[in-house]
């Protein structure tokens, strides 16, 4: 986006962004319309849907005159315009951005935009809010590193009011932010002018995916978080906007990213699946639920694990096996549509055991061969409003490669590791080929997906089961 | 990223029924009914309709959950729907609305919701509801097993609901009532970690030695070092009173 002139284009785009609302508001109205002279004859349909106990209030009245149903159908259109003014605004913003639009169908696999010459990239930070400033965060330094955990543990959240929240420790933010290739530059805080507080954050580090036959120098952004109390003030397009930038003038302009949230376009969806490792706990934590008639004796004995791993040759990954384990991953990766491509220092770095971190297992043959890999990263969340228990411990599987060991074998025995360090959870989502052994080994589907997006990038969405990209 | 231009009391409430209309089959009819009542009354105001016919059963009891909420006015039905859906579904908003974090958790059983007048004796033991088992308790119930093989205890025992065991043993029920198994609650206690029931038969005399089908004891079937700690100060206990 040409420099100065860049918020001036935003708001240009904006006035464009609402003519746009309004002529789709009209066809949605004339839809209804349309809707309404069916209903008109149609009215006995409602009135017979009886049996739905609740919400049916507004239908039955629809069903006492004609005038009411005329009422509720008014009601209809205004909530479809109010939905179409949300979705308008929602998507200001990225109707901006080199993303694919919702509605478009995709053959290709390529860049939206070409890349830009560094003359062209704004020289200058975005304008921020008044009141606020950018700041680089240095996460060498422990002030810094404890002030980023706190804005985390405390705004990094799916909801005000949830029931967990990601507690991601300090030197696991170290682990994620700062593999091979990282830069400070792109650590980005915002903190409150007068105070100094750190209010906001957005991060990217280098990575190198392979989408279908091509490999492109992407950056993964992650933890993107704005404090409660700065949400009204439309920080967060900024801080993408800024983090664009930085990315954009060391010469790369793609980017991987995944949220709950569905934005203009997911490559693919996905959903978490848990293993109760600690079923009793879940239960109290209310993370899982008994069914009316399951027990809690018969739960406990379901999700018993054998107190050793069973599978000969399978232990701990060490620093003489790295060559060889990144061998077998770079292989097996190839086969999927997304996946990253790891150096031998970032593999060396993202594998390396690292206690409360992450824990990487491989069985290894008589020959010495490395066979087949096993992976968890372990990111507690906090359990709010508990008398007695405050942290739910869960293990997150990162990459495994069965290759000689059965995916059940390896699977249970990577179970069993995570339980060993008094993990209650294994969860893991449904891409790579971990479907293949949720049902067997006792996963139970979780009630969010994970939406994976590429910045400047089109190519046709995938299953998740073509997906080996883990950010966390 | 989105924010709203209506009242935001209103628009958190319209998204409340929403959120029930979607989930209403997960949601138990008794909750529905209040549900339906919060709904007519913060549209409608007070109930002024008759009463519907005796046998229109169904009509008859939305009828009257709308009445019982007598003169409340159509904000505070408002709040009161709102509140309702903060207990029984605590982040129903986060699920509706997902922002850039997702934290899963296992997602609920889909299972049978029944009516409170289907529901069982033991349905009431499950979701630990004192009030409605008081209620309905006969002496005959005591002793009965359920097509899981389970008396009520059993199955007070394995939810932890300490109350339910002091009220069931108070009315009669044995301490050492045999499921099909021939387990005790207090093999339930021991096996399930529950520190709690555990104390509360103990106090209530239960017996530590009583084997089950396949011969073990609460203290065989004890898998948490707490649990065995407690069984055993117990055990020393007895055997030094005996002495």
């Amino acid at each position: 986006m040409p420099n100065e002139n860049a918020d001036d284009q935003a708001g240009q785009e904006l006035k464009q962004k609402v003519k746009e609302v309004a002529v789709a508001s009209e066809e949605m109205l004339e839809k209804v319309v349309a809707g309404l002279k069916i209903q008109d004859t149609g009215t006995s349909n409602i009135a017979g849907n009886e049996d739905s106990e609740q919400a049916d209030g507004a239908k039955n009245a629809a069903s006492v005159s004609a005038d009411a149903s005329k009422q509720a159908l008014l009601q209809a259109v205004s909530d479809a315009m109010a939905s179409t003014r949300q979705m308008a605004k929602k998507f200001a913003f990225w109707s901006t951005q080199p993303v694919t639009k919702l509605d478009e169908q995709v053959t290709t696999n390529e860049c939206i935009e070409p890349n830009k010459e560094v003359s062209e990239i704004r020289a200058e930070p975005y304008t921020l809010p008044g009141g606020f400033k950018w700041v680089t965060l240095d996460l060498t330094d422990a002030n810094d590193l404890k002030e980023l955990y706190t804005l985390l543990n405390e705004n990094y959240v799916e909801d005000d009011d949830a029931m967990f929240r990601f507690d991601y420790q300090p030197e696991f933010l170290k682990w994620s932010l700062q593999p091979p290739g990282w830069k400070r530059d792109w650590h980005v805080g915002v903190r409150v002018e007068k105070s100094g507080k750190l209010v906001g954050f957005i991060s990217a580090i280098p990575s190198k995916l392979k989408s279908s036959d091509k490999v492109l120098k992407v950056v993964d952004i992650n933890f993107l978080c704005v404090h409660k109390k700065l949400r009204s003030k439309r920080v967060a397009p900024v801080l993408i906007r800024e983090i664009t930038r930085r990315v954009n003038l060391t010469g790369i302009f793609q980017a991987a990213y995944t949220a709950g949230v569905v934005l203009p376009t997911p490559v693919a969806t996905c959903r978490y699946w848990h293993r109760s490792l600690n079923p009793k706990k879940l239960v109290d934590v209310r993370f899982s639920h008994l069914a009316r008639n399951m027990t809690m004796q018969r739960t406990m004995k379901l999700y018993k694990l054998p107190d050793q791993p069973k599978t000969k040759g399978y232990r701990r990954i060490t620093a003489k096996d790295m060559d060889k384990a990144h061998k077998l991953l770079e292989d097996y990766l190839k086969r999927f549509k997304l996946s990253p491509v790891f150096s031998k220092e970032e593999f060396r770095h993202w594998f390396t055991p690292k206690e409360g971190i992450i824990d990487c297992f491989v069985v290894a043959d008589e020959k010495g061969n490395i066979t087949d890999l096993t992976s968890y990263y372990c990111l507690p969340s906090s359990v709010m409003h508990h008398p007695v228990h405050k942290t739910v411990r869960a293990a997150y599987s990162f990459y495994n490669v069965s290759t000689k060991t059965p995916w059940l074998d390896l699977m249970n025995d990577a179970l069993i590791s995570a339980r060993n360090v008094q993990m209650d959870v294994y969860n893991a989502l449904d891409l790579m080929e971990n479907k293949k052994y949720f049902a067997p080994l006792k996963f139970g589907a979780g009630d969010g997906n994970l939406q994976y997006y590429l910045y400047n990038w089109r190519c046709p969405s995938m299953q998740p089961e073509e997906i080996a990209l883990i950010l966390m | 990223m989105s924010d709203s231009d209506t009242d935001p009391e209103e628009e958190l409430f319209h998204l409340a029924t929403e959120h029930v209309a979607r989930q209403s089959a997960n949601i138990a009819s008794a909750d529905l009914l209040l549900f339906y009542g919060y709904y007519k009354q913060s549209m409608e105001g007070p109930c002024e309709e008759p009463s519907p016919g005796l046998l229109q059963l169904k009509a008859r009891s939305k009828w009257q959950a709308w009445r019982n909420l007598d003169k409340m006015s159509p904000a505070a039905a408002r709040q009161a729907y709102i509140q309702k859906l903060q207990e029984l579904h605590p982040n129903w908003r986060s699920r509706r609305n997902p922002g850039w974090v997702v934290h899963s958790i296992e997602s609920a059983p889909l299972e049978d919701q029944r009516l409170d007048s289907e529901k069982t004796l033991f349905d009431h033991v499950k979701e630990n509801n004192l009030d409605r088992l008081r209620e309905l308790l006969a002496p005959g119930d005591l002793a009965e097993l359920d097509e899981h093989g389970m008396a009520l205890i059993h199955w007070a025992t394995d939810r932890n609901a300490v109350e339910i065991i002091q009220f069931l043993v108070r009315s009669g029920a044995s301490v050492d009532q045999r499921d099909a198994d021939q387990q005790t609650p207090l093999h339930y206690a021991a096996s399930c970690g529950h520190l709690e029931a555990l104390r509360c038969l103990l106090e209530l005399r239960a017996n530590l030695e009583l084997c089950d089908s396949d011969g073990q004891t609460c203290y065989d079937v004890a898998d948490d070092e707490q649990i065995c700690q407690v069984l055993q100060a117990e055990r020393d206990r007895l055997t030094g009173s005996a002495s």
